[in-house]
């Protein structure tokens, strides 16, 4: 051992010994994220936010990709090549998206570059203003990601195209938000004649689920399928249910067949539903075959509603005549469900949704 | 007798253990209904019960909803009425009748097959089915008008057709092949394949929007002049 690295080690050993940090740091944020450098991408920021106990938050931010491309030094009248994303949200996440506004229905940037809603009430909670809004990135609990896209991948914003970043924020009995909400994202991009494909998302939702006390481990199964005439690539996938999902799978499929595809064509398996798996490359890169697509199934296992919102609660948000202390779709973690799943993949067809 | 008291040691520990460990939590958890009835048992777990005969094979007929909420036995030739959902986008609500089955938690899946892909979108869900008085079981009942109810489409096979990204061919007024395969939990199946017709069912700009979001070649992002249905939810 030389002399310096048996000083150093001498020094770490004694600092160790008497319990104090060789060099004490200050805490930082999850959030405390620098932006990328000047003319190779951008950051989005929320604001710090509160979520009283009780409430659940989602808003809605706008962002033009010319804005946010001129302001941080690129060229605002080129289309950004996305190919790197990073992802961090304080505790209390309950899923943080971000999507490319296609067609607007009652979701508007012109009504305003923040809109917001409480409790299930307002624009930003209604799913059909964003039906057809293909996902650019997205994560839910564990609020931390950080993926770059396999070499000469990229995911291309045109300059007049808008972006809508989502936070839902939950501090009631399944999920805590015990300091401020926040949630930033890192876009880096890199230069067009880098780039050899193109990225494409795939999203689809099963939104007639229902979750019943006499019908109480049932299972939703769809499809839905890139049109491709060669093979694509999935290299990034991620599942969402609420807390009485049980089993979370996606397979490759061929496109043709109805029954559920064999298991050696599982590539996707969630059984934490406040915590799904964000599958991507370098670990997730599965070919499907050309015409094939997704076969994903959401199994789940009913349990009785919290005290504070009772059968008659599930009841009242339930539209059915017939009631059962049934979770039916929609917003709230307490009282609603979802299966919902998020694919990416290349080289892209077509942005799809299947509903 | 040491050997007694060694198991009677070993099961109190056991029990002070799963109840240290929290092993009382699913307590209220219904049993799984994959455990089905023994053999030549009938007893089932929903107000449904079994419906026929054991012994005999599984008996299925097809239905589905028309635009006005009516449930209506489809055969093969008939119009398949092509609906927007509370979800989006445009659906077929395919049900069935069945019988010789077991009516709790039953799996439904149908299915829409293009003749000239060969491509299928397909929707699979488990339900109880609801008996009828001729002793068969029904998907739903088909009273309402009112397609947002969950109770008349969530006991439907939800077959998502529009928009478009998946046909070589227009999903209304072009023939496409409809399938249905049921399976309930003793394991019991039945299938049944025919030829049908969508159509885009209801009046109006609905018509308009949806003959363009299920034309052959639909690009997603295209308006096609929706409205944002009704209060559905984020992700």
């Amino acid at each position: 051992m030389n002399r310096f690295l048996l000083s150093a080690f001498a020094v770490t050993t004694i600092a160790l010994v008497a319990g104090c940090p060789a060099s004490p740091e200050p805490e930082r944020a999850p959030t405390d994220l620098e932006p990328p450098a000047a003319g190779q991408g951008f950051q989005l920021r929320t604001e710090l936010f509160t979520v009283n106990p009780g409430e659940e938050v989602q808003d809605c931010y706008f962002y033009r990709v010319r804005d946010l491309a001129k302001a941080n030094g690129m060229p605002e009248n080129e289309p950004v090549n996305l190919h790197r994303v990073q992802l961090a949200q304080r505790d209390g996440s309950h899923h943080m998206n971000i999507f490319r506004v296609k067609t607007v229905v009652g979701l508007d940037p012109k009504n305003g570059l923040v809109q917001r809603g409480k409790n299930g009430i307002g624009e930003c909670f209604k799913s059909p203003n964003w039906a057809d809004w293909p996902l650019v990135a997205n994560t839910q609990l564990d609020g931390n990601l950080d993926w770059t896209f396999p070499e000469g991948v990229a995911n291309v914003f045109q300059p007049d195209e808008w972006l809508m970043l989502q936070t839902h924020y939950v501090n009631a009995g399944t999920q805590k938000t015990p300091e401020g909400a926040e949630v930033v994202v890192n876009f880096h991009a890199i230069p067009k004649d880098q780039v050899k494909h193109e990225m494409g998302t795939l999203f689809a939702t099963k939104q007639s689920v229902r979750v019943c006390k006499s019908n109480p481990t049932p299972e939703y199964t769809g499809t839905c399928q890139f049109k491709s005439k060669e093979p694509v690539n999935i290299i990034g996938a991620n599942g969402h249910f609420h807390s009485r999902g049980k089993s979370f799978e996606m397979y490759s499929w061929d496109g043709t067949s109805i029954g559920k595809p064999s298991n050696d064509s599982r590539f996707y398996t969630s059984t934490a539903w406040d915590d799904p798996p964000m599958l991507r490359s370098p670990d997730l890169d599965v070919k499907v075959q050309a015409g094939g697509g997704v076969f994903f199934s959401c199994g789940y296992q009913w349990r009785p509603p919290t005290e504070e919102v009772g059968c008659q609660g599930l009841d009242a948000a339930d539209r059915s005549a017939e009631k059962d202390c049934c979770y039916t779709f929609g917003p709230i973690v307490e009282k609603n469900e979802h299966c919902n799943i998020f694919v990416y993949y290349w080289p892209k067809q077509d942005d799809i949704f299947c509903n | 007798m040491g050997t007694r008291r060694f198991l009677l040691a070993t099961l109190i520990t056991g029990a002070l253990l799963a109840a240290a460990t929290g092993a009382c939590d699913d307590e209220d958890v219904p049993a799984p209904l994959t455990d089905a009835g023994a053999d030549g048992d009938t007893t089932s777990v929903c107000p449904t019960g079994y419906l026929g005969d054991l012994a005999a094979p599984a008996e299925i007929e097809l239905r589905a909803l028309r635009a006005d909420g009516t449930d209506v036995p489809i055969v093969t030739g008939d119009d398949l009425a092509v609906i927007f959902p509370p979800q989006g986008g445009r659906v077929a609500f395919v049900g069935v009748r069945a019988k010789n089955v077991d009516g709790c938690g039953m799996q439904v899946i149908g299915a829409l097959r293009d003749p000239l892909s060969k491509q299928i979108r397909l929707d699979g869900r488990t339900v109880n089915l609801r008996r009828e008085e001729d002793g068969w079981g029904a998907t739903g009942k088909g009273i309402s008008t009112d397609l947002a109810s969950a109770d008349d489409i969530g006991n439907y096979s939800n077959i998502p057709l529009c928009p478009n990204q998946w046909a070589d061919q227009d999903v209304f007024d072009q023939t496409f092949e409809l399938e249905v395969q049921i399976q309930d939990r003793r394991g019991k199946k039945a299938s049944a394949k025919i030829d049908v017709v969508p159509r885009c069912a209801e009046p109006g700009t609905k018509l308009t929007s949806c003959r363009c979001l299920c034309k052959k070649g639909y690009v997603l992002g295209e308006s096609c002049g929706e409205d944002a249905g009704v209060d559905g939810g984020s992700l």
